[in-house]
């Protein structure tokens, strides 16, 4: 499957970042870096149409010797990066596509979080996606539970925390009740925050 | 091994021509020779035919034909071409020879000439043996021809002299040396054009013929070197549609070829140089998507193709050339008109070359790493050796590569493909020892990484700088990367960051840093040898660092305790430190300035002075920063009452590393405080939810920092009211009561007031607003719209003082009014004594209106409505008085101010008084108005002029006079004026008599018809119907008896008059004037009684 994945910031950082082959990972670096080149081009170029007939999946972005480097935009602007060994024919269009929602499907349960903040860094140990193929359980499978209430895959039978099985629909919907202070975007109560 | 060994042959890359040798001319000495062979070269622009010419001696030598084989059996060839097969049909073998030869017709040695010219074309041949180059004789005449057909002697002497040298007529051609000269070039070249393509077609011809003799096992290399030259002659025809087609064939069996150790070099030159001229061709026939196509296809079948792993870095140094070559092909085409695109560009073929190149030099370091051994028993084996050995003196072109690759994304808009090849090119002047170049390549391209916060990249780089700045002792250079290094946005770890740390402790104490690793060992001993020279020389060992373009690794921030300050307060605030390095550091010197700089002496933690009063705990841990730990140093200092009112700002915040007897490196925030990446944490910081761990009390987390550097003034502690009664009457001396109350602790002196209008409104305001402090009098136009700085006096604690105004206001709406108090008070602050200048300021909207409304009108002596009045006829003129002010009004008087034309009836005396609000006042006045003729718009009335003030207002305060301007009135003549004498009531069956005057007001004798229709409520008596004459200005009166007969109101018969001369004269205007009815009283029963008792 793919060789290296990365979400990118609206801000053009990287948030997460990872390959398969760790020992030349500077050069997938790189790589994921000038594609946004392209990225930034085909987005402004996408600017023009109507946004609900806005296309996520960017396609090729461009060709190396050996790679290929897919892209994928999110409405809020987060980037997915995906660089594909060349000599893989497998992987055809509709296949990079639907890697990409799953992807998307991954980050949005990040993004439900309670304990991550947006537009830090993924700290995961885990991939957002199985690197490679013979991954039984899709994506999720592969998502790091950052604590006992985070994220939980619908098909993953996997019992974790009091809440297990129940699919995450909002940033704060599990929320443990007895703890009240952590409630709620508008913590008012804490005068450090109020800055 | 030269550098240029795989460079592409200069025959393959150009544009093949027909090759067409010129002979007989001589052009160094004969001038007309000189100007034919001119007029072949110059000016070939692409409408002429493609040839290139050559001027040979009729006597030279081509290259030897060699015996045709007639057949292949036993032939094996010994490779796919021969060298130098495509210079000899460019260059050497022509298509055609000519012949040029000085002979007119009229020639008198006719026979001789001919003979001579015989021989030339005879040796040439002799040269040409064996092969199909075509021959062609061109006389040079010095006379113009005479048209075709009319020149008897031309035409038979042109037979003879084929016949003799042997020619076609096609190839006889005569040159007149005229005028036109370059036209009759231009149509000899045409007829060349057409001989060389016979000549090429032939040669395409013969060489497909000996394919039959060819078979598929040993003459493989045959069919590819056949392939190969149908296609290069048809170029050489610009048949290119055709050689493309033969190319891709020749392509396809270069392939098919059997591959070995041996040849597998020979077979990929030659793939190269067939895929260079399909895409060529492509490029050429504006195909370019084929061009790409061929290319991509070419480096995927040769790829693999690496032949002998000991020499591998020919193949990369073969794949790098294609790349280059292709790169090269692909911008040429761009230059002559084709358009790429972001994705699409050359530069993604130099960026691939120089790629290839990085191989080859990697490859080559590798395997050509032994010294050279000529005892090597194996020739292979030496010849391969010797290969390797001069790989290694191969000068590299990967930075003119990437430079050009540079360029190209430059140019398609790829800014972050750029920087990434000029990180690479940076990493090749290093790798080359060009380490100026590499630093200033590396530092050029550090910010854009750095501002979007890519930091494993950065470090990369970063890492790279260092070791360039180490290896030259750049010492600020050294400096700046380490500190960025340690830093947070380094993701190095921390064994390396502690061994930066330890070399940049040894830098600051002017030692000697050790050896970054993996450098050069010569370049290491170099720069061992800069650094000794550095740490003997001294001075200059201050170093600035502005931070806020990079991230080091102390953070700082600045915070005051409070958005503002009273002067007497002192100013505090706190430096947070925060370092990221693995080891604790020192620092030496913290400074704080401010954009006042008075201020600056005050915030200065230094080594040396460790009892500084200003400071809260001067402990010698103070200056230690503990990694990870925020460190927070309290200030305080008194402000200057200069500055009140004004901003106290922190520009800039320096920290100190190291001491001035070894180097210092001086850290400088701008502001109060952050580097690059900290207004994106802070934004972070923002956002997050998160719940902070609970810190022990003298901690702070880091993020709840926010950088606040800027206060104000001192806040002043007195009370200002403002009383008054709204809304403001117009023209009235409006009063508005100044309290001022002390709040201070001590005497406050110089209490200066300032009121009025507030500045900045509408001028005409201005104009109309007026203050004054002295109420008993009214104020005019000369009183200003702000009274300044009104003296007050002192006052002392909890005293209270009041002041007075008035303000006139002009016109209606509503005015901002300022009242400004400012004073002067000492205080005590810090056992200074300071005096102090406070000020508070009050602002007041007030509304102006219209005391009271005036509305008038004309009503006729019946009180009916008036539009116009009659003339000598008296009228009543009706004011209405009605109060709009919520305060109580007392009238003082009113008065009519007549305009001459008019003149009252009786007394003018006024009659109003007070009037509460919503209250109205009428009076009533009785006028006469002369006649005075016809008078557009009207006449004057007057002035209506009311004396007026507040109930409320004091006794002293003036009456305000208000006058208002009466409206004009319509004054009409009539001709006849009738008024009625009758009692005001009659009484049933009592005779009532009636007296009509009607009065002539014309100058002429009027006829009048008058009548009364009888009423049923009256009997009359008197003239019911008659017609008269009244004279000019005199009036005749008619006398009536009427006798009521029922009680009520009751309908007068009505009186009618018609006016002969005056048709308009209607009655209905008449009914202005007369009563039409009447009050008649019941008949009187006591009246009877006595009447009865009477009787």
């Amino acid at each position: 499957m793919a060789v290296c994945i990365a979400v990118i910031a609206k801000e053009n950082y990287p948030l997460y970042i990872r390959s398969t082959p760790t020992e030349n990972e500077l050069k997938f670096h790189y790589m994921v870096h000038t594609s946004l080149d392209v990225v930034d081009e085909k987005i402004s170029a996408m600017g023009k149409a109507l946004v609900d007939q806005r296309e996520l999946y960017l396609g090729l972005l461009y060709p190396t010797e050996d790679y290929k480097v897919y892209g994928y935009v999110t409405n809020s602007k987060v980037k997915f990066v995906m660089v594909v060994d060349s000599s893989n024919t497998a992987l055809r269009d509709n296949e990079i596509r639907s890697m990409f929602r799953k992807l998307h499907n991954s980050y949005t349960d990040v993004m439900c979080n309670p304990f991550y903040n947006p537009g830090d860094r993924i700290q995961s140990r885990w991939a957002l996606l199985p690197v490679s193929a013979s991954s039984p359980g899709g994506p999720y499978s592969r998502v790091r539970i950052q604590s006992r209430w985070a994220l939980l895959p619908v098909s993953d039978p996997v019992q974790v925390g009091p809440t297990s099985c129940v699919r995450i629909q909002s940033r704060w919907a599990l929320l443990p009740v007895s703890d009240p202070v952590q409630v709620g975007p508008t913590p008012v109560s804490d005068p450090v925050q109020g800055l | 091994m030269s550098p240029t060994q795989w460079d592409l042959p200069v025959e393959l890359c150009c544009r093949p021509m027909a090759f067409v040798t010129l002979t007989g001319l001589d052009v160094v000495y004969n001038a007309v020779h000189r100007a034919v062979w001119d007029a072949f070269c110059a000016n070939r622009r692409a409408d002429r035919v493609p040839i290139s010419f050559k001027v040979l001696p009729g006597d030279h030598e081509y290259p030897k034909c060699r015996p045709k084989r007639t057949s292949y059996e036993w032939y094996i060839p010994k490779g796919i071409l021969k060298t130098g097969w495509m210079n000899k049909h460019l260059n050497l073998v022509p298509a055609l020879v000519v012949v040029f030869y000085e002979l007119d017709w009229d020639e008198p040695q006719w026979k001789e000439k001919q003979s001579e010219c015989a021989t030339r074309v005879e040796i040439v041949r002799q040269s040409l043996q064996g092969r199909n180059t075509k021959v062609a004789v061109v006389l040079i005449q010095k006379k113009t021809p005479l048209p075709p057909g009319e020149d008897v002697i031309a035409s038979e002497r042109a037979a003879a002299l084929c016949n003799a040298c042997e020619l076609s007529g096609k190839s006889l051609f005569v040159l007149p040396h005229t005028d036109h000269l370059v036209g009759y070039i231009i149509r000899l070249e045409n007829a060349f054009y057409e001989h060389a393509q016979t000549y090429y077609y032939t040669e395409i011809r013969r060489v497909k013929s000996h394919k039959e003799f060819l078979n598929k096992t040993t003459h493989q290399l045959l069919f590819v070197r056949h392939q190969f030259k149908i296609a290069f002659f048809s170029e050489l025809k610009q048949d290119t549609q055709n050689a493309l087609k033969n190319y891709r064939t020749a392509y396809n069996l270069v392939h098919e070829l059997r591959a070995h150790e041996t040849n597998i070099l020979e077979i990929k030159t030659m793939a190269g140089f067939i895929n260079y001229k399909i895409c060529r061709l492509c490029f050429q026939h504006n195909t370019p998507l084929d061009a790409i196509a061929q290319f991509r296809k070419h480096i995927d079948l040769c790829k693999k193709k690496i032949g002998s792993a000991e020499l591998s870095f020919e193949h990369a140094a073969w794949m790098s050339k294609q790349f280059q070559a292709f790169g090269d092909l692909f911008d040429e085409a761009i230059k002559l008109g084709l358009t790429a695109i972001q994705t699409q560009n050359p530069g993604f073929y130099y960026q691939q070359a120089a790629y290839y190149a990085q191989e080859r030099k990697q490859l080559a370091k590798s395997l050509c790493n032994h010294e050279f051994d000529l005892s090597d028993p194996e020739k292979e084996k030496v010849g391969v050796l010797a290969i390797q050995l001069k790989e290694r003196n191969v000068a590299h072109s990967i930075i003119t590569l990437l430079s050009n690759a540079v360029a190209q994304f430059k140019k398609y808009k790829c800014p972050r493909m750029k920087s990434h090849l000029m990180v690479q090119m940076g990493e090749e002047y290093y790798y080359a020892k060009d380490y100026t170049k590499a630093l200033k390549l590396l530092d050029y391209v550090m910010c854009d990484y750095r501002s979007e916060g890519w930091w494993t990249l950065l470090t990369s780089i970063l890492t790279t700088a260092l070791k360039c700045s180490y290896l030259m002792a750049q010492l600020k250079d050294y400096i700046t990367y380490s500190l960025e290094l340690l830093g947070r946005a380094s993701t190095l770890k921390d064994d390396q960051k502690s061994r930066i740390e330890k070399n940049l402790i040894n830098v600051l104490m002017n030692e000697s840093p050790d050896p970054e690793p993996d450098c050069d060992i010569f370049a290491v001993k170099t720069a061992q040898k800069l650094w000794a020279d550095r740490i003997s020389l001294a001075g200059s060992n201050i170093f600035t660092i502005g931070v806020q373009d990079f991230v080091p690794f102390v953070q700082c921030k600045a915070k005051f305790h409070a958005p503002s300050f009273h002067v007497d307060v002192p100013v505090e605030f706190d430096i947070y430190l925060k370092a990221d390095c693995p080891h604790p550091i020192r620092f030496s010197k913290l400074c704080v300035s401010f954009n006042n700089q008075e201020y600056n002496q005050f915030c200065v933690i230094e080594e040396a002075s460790k009892a500084n009063e200003v400071l809260e705990n001067p402990t010698q841990g103070k200056m230690c920063l503990v990694p990870g730990k925020t460190r927070k140093l309290l200030f305080k200092f008194v402000a200057k009452t200069e500055d009140v009112g004004k901003k106290i700002e922190i520009t800039s915040v320096d920290l100190a590393l190291g001491n001035e007897t070894g180097r210092c490196v001086v850290l400088n925030w701008q502001g109060g405080g952050g580097d690059a990446a900290s207004s994106q944490e802070a934004l972070q910081a923002a956002r997050s939810f998160k719940r902070r761990p609970k810190l022990p009390d003298n901690e702070v987390h880091w993020d709840s920092i926010i950088i606040q550097a800027s206060i104000i003034s001192r806040v002043p502690n007195i009370s200002v009211h403002l009383r008054h009664e709204p809304p403001a009457l117009t023209n009235e001396m409006y009063c508005l009561v100044v309290t001022v109350q002390s709040h201070e602790k001590t005497q406050i002196r110089d209490v200066k007031l300032t009121a009025g209008l507030k500045p900045g409104q509408d001028a005409n305001l201005t104009q109309k607003t007026h203050v004054t402090l002295h109420g008993t009098e009214l104020c005019d136009e000369s009183y200003p719209a702000l009274l300044t700085d009104i003296p007050v006096g002192d006052l002392h604690p909890g005293e209270q003082l009041e002041k007075m105004l008035y303000v006139r206001c002009g016109t209606v709406g509503s005015r901002m009014f300022l009242v400004y108090v400012s004073y002067l008070i000492n205080i005590t602050a810090e056992e200074k004594e300071i005096v102090c200048k406070c000020h508070k300021d009050e602002t007041v909207t007030i509304e102006t209106v219209f005391p009271f409304d005036v509305a008038v009108k004309f009503v006729s002596t019946k009180f009916e409505h008036l539009e116009r009045v009659y003339a000598d006829i008296p009228f009543l003129l009706m004011t209405d008085l009605l109060s709009a002010s919520p305060w109580a009004l007392t009238v003082v008087s009113s008065e009519l101010q007549l305009a001459p034309s008019m003149t009252t009836v009786d007394q003018l005396e006024s009659q109003v008084d007070n009037l509460q609000t919503g209250e109205s006042a009428s009076e009533c006045f009785c006028l006469r108005c002369p006649s005075l003729g016809n008078v557009e718009g009207g006449v004057a009335t007057g002035h209506y002029i009311i004396s007026w003030k507040r109930t409320s207002a004091m006794e002293n305060i003036p009456v305000i006079r208000t006058v208002i301007t009466l409206p004009h009135v319509i004054v009409e003549n009539i001709p006849l004026h009738v008024n009625a004498d009758l009692p005001s009531f009659g009484r049933v069956r009592e005779s009532l008599p009636v007296k009509y005057h009607l009065q002539n007001k014309t100058d002429f004798v009027q006829d009048v018809e008058i009548s009364v229709e009888p009423s049923d409520a009256f009997m009359f008596s008197g003239l019911k119907q008659i017609r008269l004459r009244i004279l000019p200005g005199t009036e005749q009166e008619m006398l009536y008896n009427f006798y009521p007969l029922m009680a009520g109101y009751q309908q007068l018969p009505s009186l009618n008059i018609n006016l002969l001369r005056f048709p308009n004269f209607t009655n209905q205007l008449l009914r202005r004037f007369i009563p039409t009815s009447i009050f008649v009283k019941p008949q009187g029963r006591l009246m009877d009684d006595t009447s009865i008792a009477a009787a």
